[in-house]
């Protein structure tokens, strides 16, 4: 086991632990922490696996944009800042979930693990650099990223449009 | 000349017809002036055509409507005229311009909105259907032959249901075109026969080829028996006859036309025709003349029980062309049609001639029933009488034409029965005991018509100067026009009186032919001991029927025991028969049909809608309105795509 | 030299999670949580496959052998489609976020639960529409 892993494994158990805090907490904004958090170490797990652009957006989009606009909603829908029984279903409706949600897990793991055996790679330290993935999103994947900022400023549009108080005539 | 004159003789009534319907529309002096000058046309067209085929030659190829091409196949859409089709021609036409001046009267005003006479669209088809009998007597070719056999049972099919508000002529429209049609498939199938081993369809080839013996004697006598249940059904001769009794819901003229010259008188002239075929297969001669026979006597007989005019002129009609057909099948040579042929042309005046004076008296009685009818002689002389010559020309009293070729018919059967032929016999007694019995119900028409006295007294005859233009009616229509009041002059109109003074003449006068017969009528004779006899037992019968006034009452018949009266009166009770073994199994069938098309095919048809209802109804529970069960929904679609991608990869 | 199992795992326990998430809970926004989560699961699966050689597992070695090390897929696909995942879900959460603020503003509240109108047969419609019902009359 390389040292790689082991800083692997202390990420993925961070990811995953918060991750489940995210979805069980019964305090909003302990929700949008947790988030904070999972979605942090998921960053570093993408650096561990050589991506470090993509950690970086991680970081900047999800941790910084993205946390900030869910706690901004939880602020201006007024949700409760103490621990609250409505925000999670009923029991037998959050069994059925929990059930769901192992079920799905498992599947997954089952065939990624079948797929995946025990194949390891040897990572290199430039694959993820920003120079590589500049080049390969602005020559092959330029349609597609301009597509995308086109995608960006319409939901930019959409989302204004929506949320703009309705003025009366 | 010949050609021009043949082809005037179909165009001119088609002409007529798509005019009249046309330019007649509602008004009905347009219709009837292009029906009346279409059948005169055709009238002059086919004496015209008989003056110069008695002079000329016949002319077997007249370029018509060009030829078909149908493959491998071609055949040749050409009309002839030779002494056969023209003779025959001359009767249609004359038949056919004396029905159509008679039905300007008979069928004049509009009726009744119940029951409207329709009188373009009426006379219309009996343009058509001169048209189409013109077709049939003057084709070079089976095919084409076909053509005009099938138009005029479609023009039967609408004059015979013309008065449609009545479910009684809509049914006999149905029975006579269904009837027809079992007898029509013989024909269409013969002609396939035919071509299937001659290569042709023409008639001069397919006669030439059987006399030369190039046909194989299983094609002709599958071909000849084929036609023989085309000939009976058109021909109404026995087992196909049941449609030709029941057809009188016609107006009458249409039955006039129907018996006379058109409709009946094709079936005869279609064995007349393809004579050289069957005499190659004598065996379809000897069907023939069986049918003939049978049909003979037993319309016969069954006409003596009738208690309405029509139907026993209609069982007449059988017997009569039973009379036709036996001559022709007696024949032994090429020019043996000549008793049959004569024994249709005398047939065509006198049986047109009774139609239209039956017609005159229903119009007056407002009753097809013998029993409103009586005394006909003393408020209708003249009426009277013509219809006597006309019952005298079907009971064959000499000298009138229907003596003569009735005679000459039973001198053709006494000498091949001579010859040896047992045919001969049949027909020859069947053909005797048939002038009785022919004696017998003409004169019984006649006592109780023109002799007894009406349940329903006729009006009076007079006072002609202050009647009121006479408007008559349908006649169904008749009944409640006269029980409005004697006040209603029944002063014939001119239009229905002429017609019969110009049938009376052939009627009378139809065994002058004799003196000079053309080359058609060549063979035709009357043997002296024959004739007496016939004329004989026709004049005992007649003698018989009309001594029963003084016996007490106008009606023979009623000497009958009232079982087999009610039997003869049913026709034998055929129609009953052919009901319990074809129709019934036929429409049993039908229902067997309807009841699997309903009961599984129509079951997955009809099962669509509940299975939608309650799918939908299931379907409805899963609209529930939380975004987190269409979560889930999509979740479960998620892993079944995932597990199905997984599992087919 | 890293097992790629890891990473796979952990991508399956993160979208279980985000499942759970997005079925058991009330709130909208933490509803979207859930489908955050879920969306990260895909891409971390999408980077782990990026450090795949070319020609995917089919490319791998067996046990034992040396890890192939050339990296023959210039166009980076795994994790440029992070990077577009990442972008999309930043627009998707904007104009979610925005539809939820529209409901707060219009109910007063981002239970889910509370607004099922739109469903047929929903305890909620049924309710409501058996409560209008003396009051609206047949007009």
């Amino acid at each position: 086991m390389s040292g790689l892993e082991i800083i692997f494994i202390g990420l993925a158990v961070l990811t995953g632990g918060s991750g489940l805090l995210a979805v069980t907490s019964p305090r909003v904004v302990h929700c949008a922490l947790w988030l904070v958090v999972c979605l942090g170490s998921l960053a570093g797990v993408y650096l561990v696996l050589g991506a470090e652009i993509v950690a970086l957006v991680q970081l900047l989009v999800y941790v910084g944009a993205v946390v900030v606009l869910v706690i901004f909603a939880l602020m201006l829908t007024r949700a409760p800042i103490e621990a609250s029984r409505r925000l999670d279903a009923g029991p037998g409706q959050r069994g059925a979930a929990a059930l769901a949600g192992i079920g799905l897990a498992v599947v997954l793991a089952g065939t990624l693990i079948y797929a995946f055996a025990d194949s390891t790679v040897d990572l290199q330290a430039d694959r993820g650099s920003a120079e590589k993935v500049g080049v390969a999103v602005f020559g092959g994947w330029l349609l597609p990223f301009e597509l995308l900022s086109v995608l960006l400023l319409a939901a930019l549009i959409a989302a204004l449009a929506i949320s703009r108080p309705r003025v009366e005539r | 000349m010949i050609e021009s004159a043949a082809l005037l003789t179909i165009v001119l009534p088609t002409v007529a017809a798509v005019l009249g319907l046309v330019m007649g529309g509602r008004s009905r002096p347009w219709a009837g002036d292009w029906a009346v000058l279409g059948s005169l046309g055709a009238l002059i067209a086919a004496v015209l055509e008989l003056v110069q085929v008695l002079r000329q030659a016949p002319v077997t190829s007249i370029g018509f409507l060009g030829r078909a091409e149908l493959g491998t196949f071609s055949i040749g859409l050409d009309l002839r005229a030779d002494q056969l089709s023209a003779s025959i021609a001359v009767a249609v036409g004359l038949v056919a311009f004396c029905v159509q001046v008679y039905s300007t009267a008979y069928l004049s005003g509009t009726g009744t909105p119940e029951a409207p006479t329709r009188y373009p669209a009426y006379a219309a088809t009996v343009s058509l259907f001169t048209a189409a009998m013109m077709l049939v007597i003057h084709s070079a070719d089976l095919v084409l032959l076909l053509i005009g056999w099938e138009a005029m049972g479609l023009a039967s099919y609408l004059l015979v249901g013309h008065h449609s508000e009545r479910a009684s002529a809509r049914a006999a429209a149905m029975k006579a075109f269904l009837v027809t049609r079992i007898g029509d498939l013989g024909v269409l199938l013969a002609v396939v026969v035919l071509l299937a081993d001659a290569r042709t369809t023409s008639i001069a080839q397919l006669t030439a080829a059987a006399t030369s013996g190039e046909l194989g004697h299983a094609t002709l006598l599958t071909a000849g028996l084929l036609l023989l249940a085309g000939v009976a059904g058109k021909s109404a001769q026995f087992p196909l006859h049941t449609w030709l009794p029941d057809a009188m819901e016609g107006p009458t003229p249409v039955s006039a036309l129907i018996h006379a010259a058109t409709m009946v008188a094709a079936g005869v002239f279609l064995v007349a025709r393809l004579l050289p075929l069957y005499l190659a297969v004598p065996g379809a001669l000897q069907v023939a003349a069986v049918i003939a026979a049978i049909s003979m006597v037993g319309a016969a007989l069954a006409a003596i029980a009738q208690d309405d005019l029509k139907r026993l002129l209609a069982y007449s009609t059988i017997s009569q062309v039973a009379y036709m057909l036996a001559g022709v099948a007696v024949s032994s040579g090429p020019d043996g049609s000549g008793p049959g042929i004569f024994h249709l042309l005398s047939h065509a005046a006198f049986k047109a001639l009774l139609f239209l004076t039956a017609g005159c008296v229903i119009h007056l009685v407002g009753s097809t029933m013998l029993a409103d009818m009586g005394g006909l002689l003393r408020t209708h002389r003249a009426l009277a009488v013509l219809f006597g010559i006309g019952l005298a020309g079907l009971a064959g009293v000499p000298p009138l034409g229907g003596f003569w070729s009735k005679e000459a018919v039973l001198t053709a059967a006494e000498e091949a029965a001579h010859a040896g032929s047992w045919t001969g016999w049949v027909v020859l007694l069947t053909g005797l005991g048939t002038s009785l019995l022919t004696g017998i119900y003409a004169g019984r028409a006649w006592s109780i018509v023109a002799l007894g006295s009406a349940a329903k007294a006729l009006p009076a005859h007079g006072d002609a100067e202050t009647e009121e233009p006479h408007e008559t009616l349908a006649p169904g229509q008749d009944a409640a026009l006269h029980a409005t009041g004697p006040e209603h002059q029944h002063r014939l109109p001119a239009a229905m009186m002429l017609p019969l003074y110009l049938l009376a003449v052939p009627t009378l006068g139809f065994g002058l032919v004799l003196i000079d017969p053309p080359e058609l009528l060549g063979a035709v004779h009357v043997d002296l001991v024959t004739g007496v006899t016939g004329a004989m037992l026709s004049l005992a019968g007649l003698g018989w029927a009309l001594s029963a006034p003084r016996l007490g009452a106008p009606d023979i018949a009623i000497a009958l025991p009232v079982g087999a009266r009610a039997m003869l009166r049913d026709g034998f009770r055929v129609d009953a028969v052919q009901h319990a073994l074809i129709v019934r199994p036929a429409l049993g069938l039908a229902r067997g049909v309807k009841s699997a098309d309903w009961g599984v095919i129509d079951a997955y048809v009809r099962a669509i809608p509940p299975t939608l209802r309650v799918g939908g109804n299931l379907l409805r529970r899963a609209q529930t309105g939380l975004a987190t069960a269409y979560a889930a929904w999509l979740v479960i679609g998620a892993v079944v795509i995932a597990i199905a991608g997984v599992g087919l990869s | 030299m890293i097992h790629l199992i890891g990473p796979a795992v952990l991508a399956s326990a993160l979208a279980g999670i985000g499942v759970y998430g997005l079925l058991a809970r009330r709130n909208a926004v933490l509803v979207l949580i859930g489908a955050e989560l879920l969306l990260n699961a895909a891409n971390l699966l999408l980077v782990t496959a990026a450090a795949l050689p070319a020609g995917g597992l089919a490319a791998m070695p067996g046990p034992g052998a040396a890890p192939p090390t050339e990296i023959a897929d210039p166009l980076l696909s795994g994790q440029v489609m992070a990077i577009f995942v990442i972008t999309i879900a930043a627009a998707e959460i904007g104009v979610a976020l925005a539809i939820i603020l529209l409901l707060f503003r219009a109910r007063q509240t981002a239970d889910l639960t509370e607004v099922g109108e739109l469903g047929e047969a929903s305890p909620i419609g049924v309710a409501r529409a058996a409560a209008e019902q003396p009051s609206g009359g047949p007009s």
